[in-house]
């Protein structure tokens, strides 16, 4: 039977300089885990795989996760990107990320290049260009003061295109159609 | 943040009623451009953002010397929908209220507009704000204009989009795109659509860009040529097409924004021998994304040789993100070689009276003239 640890597996780089974080499977797995609820996320969130409607799409909302939580195992989110997938290598794949604020002022957009490696076996049939994902970095402070630092990749929800037919002209298609054309 | 620096305070002066004036603005990935053709009548073509700066660059720059916008911009171009050009452009559609807004014929499609406004994409906001730029940017358009009971103005070759009589006689003609394209990047744009229900979440201009709009600048004995994105490729003559049929041209421009971030795929020699005078002024936005470079030393060596007077909106220089300075944060975006892709602001501003023979050029931000 799967364990829940199993259900959030999700990729994770522990930093080599982790003060006393131990990378081995349980930690990975319970980061995630931890990480992961501290954003808000349920399992069906996570999932990778299309959802089938509309109006499920969403931002993650996370702000105040800096909460005291003396005794308790946390998580603190550092820093969120929203990545675009541009260009797949053979090993690495190339993405555009725009860095996850509130303000306009703050726009960010940097371009990084992932190990295909660092993506699980079962999520890597979705390294296309074009697919979108979060990258998360963090730390996971334990309720015996161990602090774990790492980051982790989610892939997102996609839009189902099941059903679209773009042949297929709409009401609200053919009102912009002839109103942009200024046939009112 | 602002354009101005201590030593950047003449970025405010605005130009005199009888100055004409080019601006482009070059964000390490995006491009702008900005022409006032006299009497306060602009022009806008394109937009970016910079990094730390609210608002699109030319709407911001416009503020900066206390132009009010929604009376004295009269045109607005969006030349294509690659992200770097179309960043912030349906804030500047909303501020400048008069203003005409013309587009690329080849949208003026069923299929496209039910992909902007009536697509799983479209109702996807948050898939649309940053991953789907231009989708998202034409969304807020097309509704800004329905909204206002206002149409689209849709160009393509030897098409007049604005006259004005004001001052000086100034038309906007666009040169491009060709109606024979049109049926291919509507098809290229379909391709990009999956089929069931695999997972993609982006869809892209047509690539390589047949669709942009090329514009030809006439105010007074003053001629522009602004060559957008368009590019010359084995498969489609984008240029060579334009070529065949430029009835608006009555003399040859001496300033050039060069085609396609000046590579080599926006080249074509009959630019050269047949739009521009000899040794015209040319500007380039430079632009970066998966390792590549544009211009690249090449193509900074075969402009050169067509010109003395080469100016780049940008100049890239080594940086690191600006982000957070948290070193587990900075440790992460080192292990993925992190890239800024937006950057500080960089302008080069040309003007001239119209009755004077020589441009004046200022370089503004990390803008430059190259040296020879």
């Amino acid at each position: 039977m799967e364990s829940q640890a199993n259900k959030y597996s999700i990729p994770l780089h522990l930093n080599e300089n982790s003060s006393n974080g131990p990378s081995n499977s349980i930690y990975r797995k319970g980061f995630a885990k931890n990480f992961l609820k501290e954003a808000g996320m349920e399992r069906d969130s996570v999932q990778t795989t299309p959802i089938v409607s509309f109006p499920q799409e969403e931002v993650i909302h996370h702000r105040n996760l800096n909460k005291n939580t003396q005794g308790v195992s946390h998580s603190l989110i550092l820093d969120e990107w929203e990545g675009c997938i541009t260009d797949v290598k053979e090993d690495t794949f190339i993405a555009k990320l725009y860095k996850q604020t509130q303000s306009e002022s703050d726009l960010e957009i940097i371009e990084g290049e992932f190990e295909i490696r660092s993506v699980p076996e079962q999520d890597r049939h979705l390294i296309k260009e074009g697919v979108l994902f979060y990258w998360m970095i963090g730390r996971e402070v334990k309720e015996t003061t161990q602090i774990i630092h790492g980051d982790t990749i989610i892939f997102r929800r996609m839009p189902s295109w099941k059903g679209f037919d773009i042949n297929n002209s709409s009401a609200i298609t053919d009102e912009f159609f002839n109103a942009l054309s200024g046939k009112y | 943040m602002s354009f101005l620096t201590p030593y950047q305070e003449s970025i405010k002066i605005p130009p005199e009623p009888n100055e004409i004036e080019v601006c482009i603005f070059g964000a390490g990935f995006g491009e702008g451009i900005l022409i006032h053709v006299g009497n306060n009548e602009w022009i806008v073509v394109d937009s970016c953002r910079f990094s730390g700066i609210n608002g699109p660059a030319a709407l911001h720059y416009l503020q900066t010397l206390n132009i009010e916008t929604t009376h004295a911009v009269k045109l607005i171009v969006a030349t294509h929908w690659d992200d770097d050009h179309i960043r912030g452009i349906s804030e500047i559609v909303k501020a400048c209220g008069s203003a005409k807004i013309a587009m690329s014929a080849a949208i003026n499609d069923k299929k496209f507009i039910k992909l902007v406004v009536d697509s799983p994409l479209s109702k996807a906001v948050s898939l649309r704000q940053r991953a789907n730029t231009g989708i998202s940017e034409f969304n807020q358009i097309f509704h800004h204009l329905k909204s206002q009971s206002k149409h689209i103005d849709y160009a393509l070759n030897n098409k007049m989009l604005w006259k004005s009589e004001s001052l000086n006689s100034t038309d906007i003609v666009s040169l491009s795109p060709n109606s024979q394209i049109f049926e291919k990047a509507i098809q290229s744009i379909i391709s990009q659509i999956p089929q069931g229900n695999v997972p993609v979440g982006s869809i892209k201009a047509p690539k390589p860009n047949y669709t942009s709009v090329v514009l030809w600048v006439r105010a007074g004995e003053e001629r522009i040529l602004l060559g957008a994105d368009l590019e010359e490729s084995s498969h489609y003559k984008g240029w060579s097409i334009l070529l065949e049929d430029k009835m608006f041209i009555d003399k040859k421009s001496n300033l050039y924004k060069v085609a396609h971030h000046g590579s080599k795929t926006g080249e074509h020699s009959g630019i050269w021998t047949d739009l521009l005078t000899e040794n015209p002024l040319c500007i380039i936005a430079p632009w970066t994304l998966g390792g590549n470079l544009l211009p690249t030393p090449d193509d900074i060596q075969r402009t050169v040789s067509r010109t003395d007077n080469l100016y780049l909106a940008h100049q890239f220089s080594e940086s690191t993100p600006s982000t957070s300075k948290e070193k587990h944060v900075k440790r992460a975006l080192e292990r993925i070689k992190a890239k800024p892709l937006l950057k500080e602001f960089g302008m080069v501003r040309l003007r001239k009276k119209f009755n004077e023979t020589e441009w004046k050029s200022e370089c503004f931000g990390s803008a430059i003239k190259v040296n020879i």
